[in-house]
């Protein structure tokens, strides 16, 4: 089989199709806000958000029941949302570091969930199984989803850019230029979790936090400015979904699990190449 | 007369006496269903899985732990079905049962599983009289007082499964060959296939449980085999994710047929009871396979 | 040096509209009864002094004597628990023509941002939202790195420059700012003497934009040298005025306790601490 031919003969399959676009979009947008989530040391943020949806979940099946699944969606949504100002507010209030309030929020907001759903205990790890998705599975309905919320949060990290960066970087700077910093602090948690929701409801979970971390570390060290690390994260992010799909497609690799091999084989790949090019400067430097 | 009277008199109260109230635990709705029917009013029979949970992913929780702790017989359907279970069986104090365990069981033959059997045994009548048969036993040794109770009941649902067993024939009797071809969410029907005359020829998840996932290599020739076998129907449990069945019907232009797999319904349900749960699936089954094209 | 008058001719005035506008004829600073409390404890007590526009004070006191108290209070940061603060006649917080350099900055140096970067993020206010940095303000940042001598590390990450470069990088975001008030807490800490003198240089220079400076600091030998206006703080106010004025024994012991001496240096008056000795401090 061509070259060409290999990489047309998935395109034949619908599943391959949408799972192209969905990993592609998906790997996009999670390593531009990524960017923000590693330069913060966030890293765990996606995790913590993850799980934090779990109340919303169960308030979700206790109203619609567990087929509606577009309105558990909603609610998952909704809940993400609520948890990431939350998150803000400790980080604020307490004056503990951002680390720390998101454990928090994640820890209790967990327990809230399992005992929500402690009448129909059993369901609690399965029902958040189900509702994180498979990337081979997403609908149009989904990839609906993915370009609104998805081009909702680039168009705002698009214009508020250069005050999102004076507060993740410098806040001092940010209070003494005036600039609503609170604000724009959670306006960023909401995008993560707005993201993050999005994200694992199509792809599931483990891809979603691999993608959030790893495309934008990898630019990281390849990147010297931050918007050129913010563009090669989601080049790599992109990359790393049609790779990952085509090798599941060729070699029956797990579709998410592969997606995700390639990502962290990036990430080596340009943590060897930095390694080198220091020493390398050493060298010459002599 | 009077004599005989006061006699069965003393037999009823030293039989309502000797009601000695067992504590039994089973895992899946199925299981206990099953062992309900047995054991009868006298026991107290506690049942893990809640329905609708999948019992492929089943996580006990410390509820459970105690349960199991206090329970003088627990019942699970065994042969690796729960495999969630295995660490806490240490803390039965009582007896466990794995009521398929010593059966005749059917293995996975793809080349790269290591002998994995299949533990769906219940979709053949056949094996849960053979469960019927064990449970008696078991009651029976364990409450000796109301042994010939047990074997009553036993009697009678075996009468029903045997029923059940001539009722299925019948049904799918009306399918030809070429149609009976079962694509599902995952390997469920084989003990269903090898005894009916059926075939599973595809699934979405990968081998026995739900909990593999499927590459993209595999879903392009499971909508291959469908396109190709010219297949109408997707069946789907109730216990698990559906997102992946649905792209893949709507993508290949199949229907999806929802069955009950894992679990019972709920009281009421249509599935409420093992029997209504086999007469239900096959109904909708045959139902599904004979579509006009 | 360009004047400040020249300087600001050559940018639009709309640039100028936001932040409070500064009251004609009010001195740059003006502190009524400033009194701060954090915790509990007095941080700093009663403390009135006024500074003249273009002014440059050097605020100094032992460990622990309000210094850095005091620039937060004027940059805005930390409200007073009593009196009052006023920047060009306003309180500090309508104003976004105060820098301030802390003492730790607590910047992540690792972040992927140049010198030209750091630089341009003091024009953020300007600029406003949604809209990007333009050619003007890419010209204000150019002329601020030119003013400061880093425009051949324009480029550099800020992960390579080394304390002295970072001072200027600092003072550069300042002056980008538009600041017309620049506040620094202890810039010279961890620096080599010639870095002491480039920066302190550069803050000389400054005075030719007419901007206010407020430097706080330790070392009294640079205040004494380098500054001609000095208030002396030990949580409530020792002294203000010139270094001869101020650092007379009387106050030097009231702050210090014994340790430190007058010296007649070349260039005035010297204060030597004695490094052997106890005391001073809390």
């Amino acid at each position: 089989m061509s070259f060409v031919d290999s990489i047309v003969e998935p395109l034949r399959f619908p599943f391959m199709v949408r799972g192209l676009i969905a990993a592609m979009s998906v790997g996009g947008l999670c390593a531009v806000v990524g960017s923000f989530v590693v330069l913060r040391g966030m890293a765990f943020m996606g995790d913590a958000i993850a799980h934090s949806i779990l109340p919303g979940l169960a308030g979700g099946v206790l109203t619609a029941g567990r087929g509606d699944r577009r309105a558990l969606f909603g609610w998952a949504l909704g809940t993400a949302v609520l948890v990431a100002l939350g998150m803000g507010w400790i980080g604020e209030r307490a004056r503990v570091r951002e680390d720390t309030a998101i454990g928090i929020v994640f820890a209790g907001m967990f327990a809230l969930g399992i005992a929500l759903i402690s009448t129909v205990r059993g369901f609690a790890v399965d029902l958040v199984h189900f509702l994180f998705g498979n990337v081979l599975g997403v609908s149009n309905g989904d990839l609906v989803l993915i370009g609104a919320f998805g081009g909702a949060v680039l168009l705002l990290v698009l214009l508020f850019y250069k005050e999102l960066v004076v507060v993740s970087f410098d806040p001092t700077l940010a209070r003494t230029l005036r600039l609503p910093a609170t604000a724009y602090r959670y306006l960023l948690f909401v995008l993560v979790a707005v993201t993050v929701v999005v994200s694992l409801q199509t792809v599931g979970v483990g891809l979603m936090l691999a993608m959030l971390i790893v495309p934008a570390s990898t630019a990281f060290l390849m990147a010297r400015r931050l918007p050129a690390m913010i563009v090669v994260g989601s080049l790599l992010g992109i990359l790393s979904g049609a790779i990952g799909l085509y090798l599941s497609f060729y070699w029956s690799v797990a579709s998410g699990a592969a997606i995700v091999l390639v990502t962290i084989a990036f990430f080596f790949a340009a943590l060897l190449l930095s390694t080198r090019r220091q020493v390398l400067r050493r060298f010459t430097n002599g | 007369m009077k004599r005989s009277g006061a006699l069965i008199f003393l037999l009823m109260v030293a039989c309502s006496w000797s009601a000695v109230s067992l504590r039994i635990v089973c895992t899946t709705t199925i299981v206990g269903d099953v062992v309900g029917r047995i054991v009868g009013e006298g026991g107290e029979l506690k049942v893990l899985l809640p329905f609708g949970a999948d019992p492929h992913a089943f996580e006990p929780t410390p509820g459970d732990l105690v349960s199991i702790a206090r329970a003088d017989i627990v019942f699970l359907n065994g042969a690796g079905l729960e495999g969630g279970i295995d660490p806490i069986l240490g803390s039965a104090m009582g007896l466990v049962v794995g009521l398929s365990d010593h059966l005749d069981l059917l293995r996975l033959d793809a080349p790269d599983e290591h002998g994995e059997v299949d533990p769906h045994v219940w979709f053949d009548p056949t094996y849960v009289s053979a469960w019927v048969d064990r449970i008696t036993d078991v009651l029976s040794e364990r409450d000796p007082d109301n042994a010939i109770a047990y074997r009553a009941r036993a009697d009678a649902y075996r009468a029903e499964l045997t029923a059940l067993d001539a009722w299925i024939v019948d049904r799918v009797s009306g399918l030809p060959e070429d149609s009976r071809k079962l694509v599902t969410d995952h390997a469920v029907f084989g003990y269903f296939a090898a005894r009916y005359g059926f075939e599973q020829v595809g699934t979405v998840f990968p081998g026995l449980s739900s909990l593999s996932e499927p590459s993209a290599k595999d879903l392009a020739a499971l909508e291959r085999s469908i396109v190709t076998l010219g297949v109408r129907v997707l069946f789907v449990g109730t216990t698990v994710n559906p997102s992946l069945a649905e792209q893949v019907a709507s993508d290949t232009g199949t229907r999806i047929v929802v069955l009950y797999t894992g679990s019972l319904s709920e009281p009421g349900g249509p599935a409420d009871s093992y029997l209504n749960l086999m007469r239900y699936d096959v109904s909708a089954m045959v139902e599904g396979l004979s579509e006009a094209p | 040096m360009r004047t400040r008058k020249s300087w600001a001719a050559s940018i639009p005035s709309r640039l100028h509209s936001r932040g409070t506008v500064h009251l004609a004829g009010a001195p740059a600073v003006a502190a009524t009864a400033l009194t701060v409390t954090i915790g509990g404890r007095p941080a700093l007590t009663d403390v009135t002094f006024e500074l003249a526009e273009g002014r440059q004070l050097a605020v100094v006191g032992p460990n622990g004597a309000g210094k850095t108290t005091l620039l937060r209070v004027l940059s805005g940061l930390l409200p007073p628990s009593s009196g009052e603060v006023r920047v060009h006649g306003h309180g500090p917080c309508g104003h976004i023509c105060i820098a301030y350099v802390p003492q730790k900055s607590g910047i992540d140096w690792r972040f992927p941002v140049t010198v030209f970067d750091v630089v341009m993020m003091g024009r953020v206010q300007r600029i406003g939202p949604i809209r990007r940095p333009g050619a003007i303000d890419r010209r204000v940042v150019q002329d601020a790195l030119a003013a400061v001598e880093l425009s051949d590390l324009a480029r550099r990450r800020i992960e390579e420059l080394s304390g002295g470069q970072q001072q200027r990088m600092f003072l550069a975001r300042a002056l980008a700012q538009e600041a017309d008030l620049i506040l620094l807490d202890e810039p010279f800490v961890g620096l080599d003497v010639p870095s002491r003198s480039e920066v302190l240089e550069l803050i000389a220079a400054v005075r030719d934009r007419n901007v206010t400076v407020i430097v706080a600091l330790h070392d009294l030998g640079i205040a004494a040298t380098s500054f001609d206006e000095i208030l002396l703080l030990k949580r409530r106010m020792i002294g203000h005025g010139s270094p001869r004025d101020v650092f007379v024994e009387a106050n030097l012991r009231e702050a210090y306790g014994s340790c430190l001496h007058l010296a007649e240096g070349e260039s005035g008056t010297v204060v030597v601490h004695d490094t052997a000795c106890s005391g001073g401090g809390r």
